[in-house]
């Protein structure tokens, strides 16, 4: 049979960069929602086409931003997701092994990644060192 | 017959380019651009030949498409918009304001003509015909103007209407320039007169591609024209904040913190103009510069048009992220400038190396008695003076002027030959090992420094000096009045008076002040003029100065921390309350907050000296210079 392991680092990391680039991606969408509503100076004539042309383009960055941080929220519930069956695993797995051999099954200290929002109770097996 | 007058054409409305539109579209072109280039990174490669499904399911490869269609819809978008700006901005908006009047004009004479018509005079005639040849003439130049207006339209809404879907964005992606082989022939060219013409001979389109593209690059490049430098440094300041700004603060990493830091002094620079009617250019911007303390530069008025332009180059303690002090020295400069006649001076405030960093204190000045700082700056400052020159049409008076440490790096770049007239160094340490004399600087030098300064007392032969003594009257420089400050001196509890006579040469009003606006608009003939030190002074006035220091001696371990800590911040203080009294109270208040920040951290830094001193029970003599 074959099965999947998951690199628990590099799913974090993914999830930082859909992140930060939500973030990146809906503060330009804010910028295009201003320059679309002050489109009516440019004139009679060059102020609806703009403000077409804005609203075209701020309703894209908005959805490349809901897309992104949909990424992010997901990549990052998968990983925590990933983390707590290990534990039940763990568990299960500790009440399989001989009496007083659990230890073999070791708890890991783990660290969330710095700057990622959602879930906050996120795990990260990332050393400080290896964080992006 | 009756007489009739020929109707006046309506004068349409001038179109107004907002700041929201073109700024703001161009900060979100910016930020759309860094994150189609950080998943571009992830992305695919380019030539991937395995299984399509694969390739198609992957989300940052699909997404770097999507945003690249954006980015290459707002590049097109930007630029025609920029085009019609330029229209408005340079023909049609100067004129309107004339044809208006002419407007008012002519419809007050009609309403003074139309109880006349009924008349059959000649005199009366001869009005309505004379009227009536004006407001033709005016209905031309109306109609031209309609054209012209029409012409300009009719570009930026075909390009608009071009991109305006997301399908048509994404078929703009072939079509953008190809920015990577912009940027590896400018960067091959490296000469600011080469860079310059390079630039002028691109398209908007290209042009608008680079500065959306790559802005730190297009912002700081010498040699590319002011205006598109600060459309491509206030794009890249805009993103850069409104990303950061889009995390709660509680989420914000430290180079977040920092970095809005930054910008927010950068702001406050830009602000200092406002309400003026002065321009403001942000010629550079680069927050990562100088090992994270930034690179920063803002003019006040425009460089490459005006008759005079200065260059205020900071020195000891300057970092981009108190950049609203530097840029005061400038601003004031540029303030005094036009007091004295110079209607045509732009002022800039630039800080393009890594100043030293630290209070003013013994430990810095030894911290700051190497070159190396002032090497590399020199080379910064020569290279952005030859970018200025590159973009300029006409020849200028350049005066440069340094202050502190900033005047060693002025001075070593006058020494190596930097296209400057005038060079001003004021409160220096010294006009670096290789400057004997003023004559090596290949300008007119002209030095403002208190007696009272203990910076300025450190040129040579201090072991601590950067060269000559500038003031010295061997050096030759022509030495200008500096107002009497407080006497200089150390005493048992600290030394209370003196260190503001370093930080208030560019204080409104001050006799230093007038003079460095007086030699900045080519009035260097009209300074006070006054004689040079005698070479053996420097030496004689630190030995006078500390007399004390026996007693220090024994005291130095309990007020090491009040000596090092509190004179600056208590002069500080000083000063933040000179400003309450001359500015506005906002104003004040950011300089208070800001002074007081300082001097928290100079208690900190004084407390951790103090101990130091207390571990090793080393006094704080040895740091003097002068001493035997």
């Amino acid at each position: 049979m074959k099965g999947f392991s998951v690199d628990l680092p590099l799913l974090h990391r993914a999830a930082k960069v859909w992140d930060d680039q939500a973030d990146n991606v809906k503060a330009a969408q804010k910028r295009l929602k201003a320059a679309s509503s002050q489109s009516s100076s440019l004139g009679d004539r060059v102020g609806p086409v703009a403000q077409e042309y804005f609203a075209t383009w701020q309703k894209e960055a908005g959805a490349r931003a809901g897309a992104a941080q949909t990424r992010a929220n997901d990549l990052a519930k998968i990983g925590h997701d990933y983390v707590v069956l290990d534990e039940e695993a763990a568990q299960d797995l500790q009440a399989s092994l001989p009496w007083g051999k659990g230890s073999a099954i070791r708890e890991a200290e783990v660290h969330p990644v710095e700057g990622l929002r959602t879930p906050k109770t996120l795990p990260d097996l990332l050393s400080p060192g290896q964080q992006p | 017959m009756t007489l009739s007058l020929t109707p006046i054409t309506r004068l349409p409305e001038c179109p107004e380019i907002g700041d929201d539109v073109m700024r703001g579209s161009r900060a979100a072109a910016v930020a759309m651009s860094e994150s189609a280039e950080v998943m571009q990174r992830h992305a695919a490669p380019p030539r991937w030949e395995g299984d399509e499904a694969v390739l198609a399911n992957h989300q940052m490869t699909a997404t770097a498409k999507r945003l690249g269609g954006s980015v290459a819809a707002l590049e097109l978008g930007i630029a025609a918009l920029d085009e019609y700006s330029d229209t408005i901005r340079t023909t049609l908006a100067p004129q309107h304001a004339d044809h208006q009047k002419k407007d008012e004009d002519l419809r007050a004479a009609e309403r003074t003509l139309v109880p006349l018509l009924t008349k059959d005079d000649d005199e009366t005639k001869r009005k309505v015909a004379e009227h009536n040849a004006k407001v033709e003439e005016h209905n031309g130049v109306v109609a031209r103007r309609e054209r012209r207006l029409r012409a300009a339209e009719d570009i930026v809404i075909a390009a608009l209407r071009k991109v305006d879907t997301i399908a048509e964005g994404a078929a703009a992606t072939s079509t953008v320039p190809n920015v990577p082989a912009l940027l590896r022939h400018a960067k091959s060219l490296k000469d600011p007169r080469k860079i310059f013409t390079w630039w002028k001979g691109l398209d908007r389109d290209q042009r608008e591609a680079l500065k959306t593209m790559v802005p730190e690059i297009v912002g700081n490049l010498n040699g590319i024209p002011i205006v598109d430098r600060d459309e491509a440094n206030r794009a890249h300041m805009s993103a850069l904040r409104d990303s950061i700004e889009q995390r709660e603060p509680g989420e914000r990493t430290a180079r977040d913190k920092a970095d809005l830091k930054k910008i927010r002094g950068v702001e406050k620079g830009l602000g200092k103009a406002d309400g003026y009617g002065v321009p403001t250019y942000l010629m550079v911007f680069e927050p990562r510069a100088a090992r994270g303390d930034g690179h920063a530069a803002i003019a006040f008025g425009n460089p490459e048009t005006a008759k005079d332009v200065t260059i205020n180059v900071p020195g000891l303690t300057s970092e981009m992220k108190n950049f609203d002090s530097v840029s005061g020295n400038a601003w004031n400069v540029a303030r005094a400038g036009r007091n004295f006649g110079g209607e045509s001076l732009a002022s800039i405030a630039w800080l393009g190396y890594d100043a030293p960093s630290g209070g003013l204190d013994p430990l810095d000045f030894a911290g700051v008695g190497r070159e190396d700082k002032a090497a590399e700056g020199a080379r910064n400052l020569s290279s952005f003076v030859d970018g200025l020159h590159a973009t300029r049409e006409h020849p200028m008076h350049l005066t440069v002027i340094g202050h502190s440490y900033g005047s060693t790096a002025v001075a070593k770049a006058a020494g190596d030959g930097m296209d400057a007239d005038d060079i001003v160094l004021v409160g220096s340490p010294g006009a670096g090992d290789g400057n004997t004399t003023a004559s090596d600087l290949h300008a007119n030098v002209y030095v403002g420094s208190s007696d009272q300064d203990p910076v300025t007392r450190l040129g040579n032969p201090s072991p601590v000096g950067l060269g000559g003594d500038p003031a010295s009257s061997g050096f030759g420089a022509h030495r200008f009045h500096v107002d009497d400050g407080h006497r200089f001196a150390w005493t048992p509890l600290g030394l209370k008076n003196g260190l503001d006579n370093h930080t208030s040469y560019f204080d409104k009003g001050s006799g230093s002040l007038d003079n460095i606006a007086k030699i900045g608009i080519g009035q260097g003939d009209k300074i006070h003029e006054v004689a040079g030190r005698s070479a053996a002074s420097n030496p004689a006035w630190w030995t006078e100065r500390n007399e004390g220091a026996l007693r220090d001696r024994v005291l130095a371990p309990i007020t090491a921390a009040h000596q090092y800590g509190d004179p600056y911040a208590r002069a500080a203080l000083d000063h933040g309350q000179r400003f309450v009294e001359h500015a506005g109270r906002e104003l004040a208040e950011q300089q208070r907050g800001m002074i007081e920040e300082h001097a928290r951290r100079l208690r900190q830094a004084g407390e951790v000296v103090g101990r130091e001193i207390q571990r090793s029970l080393t006094p704080r003599t040895p740091f003097l210079p002068g001493l035997p």
